[in-house]
């Protein structure tokens, strides 16, 4: 299931991202890895192979077989497509860039979450890393219960609309556990055009919420529901609820204005400071019983 | 010892007072909010002008939008529930209501106003500026003011009877404010709409009691002035207080019904015994221009030349009707229950602008036509004092006195069907939203719009108080934008949420939870 990651690569990622990375990938049970490299041009920059040589070496010695790619044309469309050939994921290492810079040069991995039908997963490290939570600590800290041995949990936060990704998702979840992890499912939307439908909205809400936290089978699962645009809101709950991972489905049908402005998943990706995982829609789960003996004993 | 509290609507005694100042304003110191009436008003005409072009595009727009796309299936009130009037009583109080003495006032005054005194890139008095008064009497009075009128009512209509919330302007912000419309924000648009139905009403109350004593005096040779204005304001005042006390059924149906009765006799008659040929030749020629040029003139803001006609005629109309649109808008909803979103507005975008320009024609064309054949001198009537131009025009055409005594009926039933049906919205507003409000507040808000028309024609103060009504516009404009977002998100709900909740629901959820849509 998330056995074997597509690492797109551009040359410019730190040593500590990769070990980072790599520490994390090893969590999720990966263990093979296709270390990706797309040049713009026809010609690869020497500089550039070394730099995949070099992550190769450093996933190989952490004791995940690593191979290595290059491909030449437009990043997104390359990643996609060598994904769907030979990978049951795409793992980014995030790096941030501004509004001005996304606007001139693009964002790879935004796009990227747009166009592959395969679960992409944005890892940013400094949150990972720290665990430190970014966003009103003590309110943060009172929703979650710190471990026996004091460490805080590892807060995973998967946003749901109540969809038929729901299914897909929920093996991801399991798999995305680790010792002491504080599922909270999320949902947030649009209010109801009039009280009484409003109330309607809330009491399914809760009701939703409660059958999808039976159904996790997970010992610490907490839930929430906010009123509000799921665009605008999603990157602040996770923050105000210290989300280390931030899990969503991606719809594949958009409204108009959506295909022009981008999807959730797309806008969020730059939002938040957690990391993400994004699982597109009807996306075949093969679940093995190695997968689920793993998920628990994490 | 048990303490009585009197709850007092803040809706009612904010509205009551800002209305109350700037009436007593005007009477006492007509010169001061003159000049600062006047002030406001030409900034934001002038500065603001694009955005109200542009607002009314969109609202034509999203009026098209709706009808052709799957949310005009949705019906304004319960799925199995059927329109409350039958179509003729429908449209007669759509057009009593939405154009009303406005369109008798206008119908020959502005054709003439805009053929001797067109943009300075047309020649005064020439065929062109003849063809472009009638392009543009036709699209000031067309579709776009029923497009901002329906995105009020539609909106109006659809959170009453769809959604089970009180009829008021408030609640059609619920899926953007939530409870918030119950505080300060939701009180604030309601006032707003308050102030500035008053003040429109208001003005047009005052402009029609002038239009009647011309008629009267051209009839009778009764003395005009304001003595006479007066009386005709007393008299009038009484009969629609009388037909306010009989509710919505009665006095304004039956009131709606007269006048389109009378309009269409008055319609044949001048259209028989004026050019008739000339008028249907107009007719033709201007709906094709009028077609022709809808979205040309729709974003016309003419900034090289013709900016200031522009900015004193479109500019002023579209801030005019966003200023009627509270009244106009919750007058309409409550007598379209039961019709779907699509019979809705195609039914008020087409029928109601067809009538009008039918209008235009038969009284803009018979005058343009004495104009230039005929060689009578209307223009002049008409632009020094447009309320007797259309009796300076009957005045040409055999059985003057008949259409006469037709116009000044007409005139008198459009002012107390206007005044009627204001008073049962102003009413209805300031009781939250309640359909059958006292006739205490009916008879209050009655004896308000009258006062305030009277005192402001005594004291010259009556152009002061319509330009308050078109800066109340600007921030209704901005209102009615955000409106549009909140009835499409509600719309879009309904059709996507609560219809997938309703089929989980059915099968999963435990009947107490009583979810699913209404």
């Amino acid at each position: 299931m998330l056995n074997t990651a597509l690492l797109p690569l551009s040359g410019r990622e730190t040593a500590r991202r990769l070990r980072t990375l790599v520490a994390d990938l090893t969590q999720l049970g990966t263990r093979r890895v296709l270390l990706l490299h797309v040049a713009s041009g026809a010609r690869t920059a020497p500089g550039r192979r070394r730099r995949l040589e070099e992550a190769q070496e450093l996933f190989t010695d952490a004791g995940i077989a690593a191979t290595t790619e290059l491909r030449s044309g437009s990043p997104p469309f390359q990643i996609a497509t060598a994904a769907r050939e030979s990978a049951d994921y795409v793992a980014f290492c995030w790096r941030r860039k501004s509004w001005l810079q996304r606007t001139v040069v693009g964002s790879t991995a935004g796009d990227t979450i747009r166009l592959s039908d395969t679960p992409v997963y944005v890892h940013k490290a400094a949150l990972t890393r720290s665990r430190w939570l970014p966003f009103p600590a003590a309110e943060a800290a009172h929703l979650h219960q710190s471990s026996e041995d004091g460490s805080d949990p590892y807060v995973v936060v998967y946003a749901t609309d109540f969809g038929p990704a729901d299914a897909d998702i929920m093996p991801y979840l399991r798999r995305l556990s680790r010792p002491h992890t504080q599922l909270v499912l999320l949902h947030v939307a649009r209010r109801a055009p009039d009280p009484a439908a409003e109330q309607r909205r809330e009491a399914y809400a809760e009701h939703n919420l409660k059958r999808l936290a039976g159904e996790c089978g997970a010992s610490e699962v907490t839930y929430r529901a906010v009123t509000g645009s799921p665009k605008r809101h999603l990157a602040h709950e996770a923050s105000r609820l210290g989300a280390h991972l931030l899990v969503l489905g991606k719809r594949d049908k958009q409204s108009a204005l959506e295909t022009i402005l981008g999807s959730t998943a797309e806008t969020l990706v730059h939002q938040t400071r957690a990391s993400l995982f994004i699982v597109p829609p009807s996306r075949l789960v093969v679940s093995t019983p190695a997968d689920q003996t793993e998920a628990g004993s994490r | 010892m048990k303490r009585t509290m009197i709850r007092i609507n803040p809706v009612f005694s904010v509205s009551l007072t800002i209305v109350g100042t700037l009436v007593v304003l005007g009477a006492v110191a007509p010169d001061l909010l003159d000049a600062v009436s006047a002030q406001v008003h030409e900034v934001i005409l002038e500065r603001f002008g694009f955005a109200y072009l542009l607002a009314g595009l969109a609202f034509l727009l999203f009026c098209l939008f709706l009808a052709f796309s799957r949310f005009g299936n949705i019906k304004l009130g319960a799925d199995e529930e059927k329109p409350q009037y039958s179509y003729f009583g429908w449209f007669s109080m759509l057009f009593a209501a939405g154009m009303g003495i406005g369109l008798v006032f206008w119908g020959v005054a502005e054709p003439l106003s805009h053929y001797v005194s067109p943009p300075e890139y047309l020649a005064a008095s020439s065929p062109e500026s003849a063809a472009f008064a009638m392009r543009y009497s036709f699209f000031h009075w067309g579709v776009h003011p029923w497009a901002i009128y329906i995105v009020m009512s539609l909106s109006l209509a659809y959170f009453s009877f769809r959604r089970g919330m009180p009829p008021l302007i408030s609640s059609c912000f619920y899926p953007l404010l939530g409870r918030k419309i119950y505080g300060p924000i939701g009180q604030t648009i309601d006032i707003l709409a308050v102030f500035a139905t008053v003040f429109g009403v208001a003005t047009s109350l005052g402009l029609g009691a002038l239009q009647i004593g011309g008629g009267l005096g051209e009839l009778f040779g009764i003395p005009g002035g304001i003595g006479t204005t007066m009386v005709i304001i007393v008299v009038v005042t009484v009969l629609y207080l009388m037909s306010s006390m009989t509710g919505l059924d009665k006095g304004i149906q039956i009131l709606s019904r007269t006048n389109v009765m009378v309009a269409l006799v008055l319609l044949a008659g001048m259209t028989v015994l004026g050019p008739t040929f000339f008028i249907l030749d107009l007719f033709t020629d201007t709906l094709g221009a009028y077609l022709a040029n809808l979205l040309p003139m729709s974003l016309t803001t003419a900034p090289f030349a013709g900016y200031r006609w522009i900015n004193s005629w479109t500019v002023f109309y579209w801030a005019w009707w966003i200023s009627w649109s509270p009244f106009v808008g919750l007058f309409v909803a409550g007598i379209s229950r039961g019709r779907t979103v699509r019979e809705f507005i195609v039914g008020a975008l087409a029928v109601p602008a067809l009538l009008t320009f039918v209008w235009f024609s038969v009284f803009g064309g018979a005058a343009l036509h004495a104009q230039i054949s005929g060689g009578a001198a209307v223009a002049e009537v008409a632009l020094q004092d447009s309320a007797a131009a259309l009796f300076a025009v009957l005045q040409v055409y055999p059985l003057s006195g008949l259409l006469s005594v037709l116009a000044v009926l007409l005139l008198a039933v459009f002012f107390i069907t206007s005044a009627d049906s204001a008073t049962f919205v102003l009413a209805m507003m300031t009781s939250r939203g309640s359909f059958s409000p006292s006739a205490v507040k009916r008879f209050t808000w009655g004896i308000i719009q009258s006062s305030a028309a009277a005192v402001l024609l005594l004291s010259g103060g009556l152009e002061a108080l319509q330009r308050m009504a078109i800066v109340a516009a600007l921030p209704f404009m901005v209102v009615m934008l955000f409106m549009m977002r909140s009835l499409l998100a509600a719309m879009r709900y309904e059709l996507t949420i609560e219809a997938v909740q309703g089929e989980i629901a059915e099968t999963e959820i435990p009947a107490n939870n009583s979810l699913g849509p209404t």
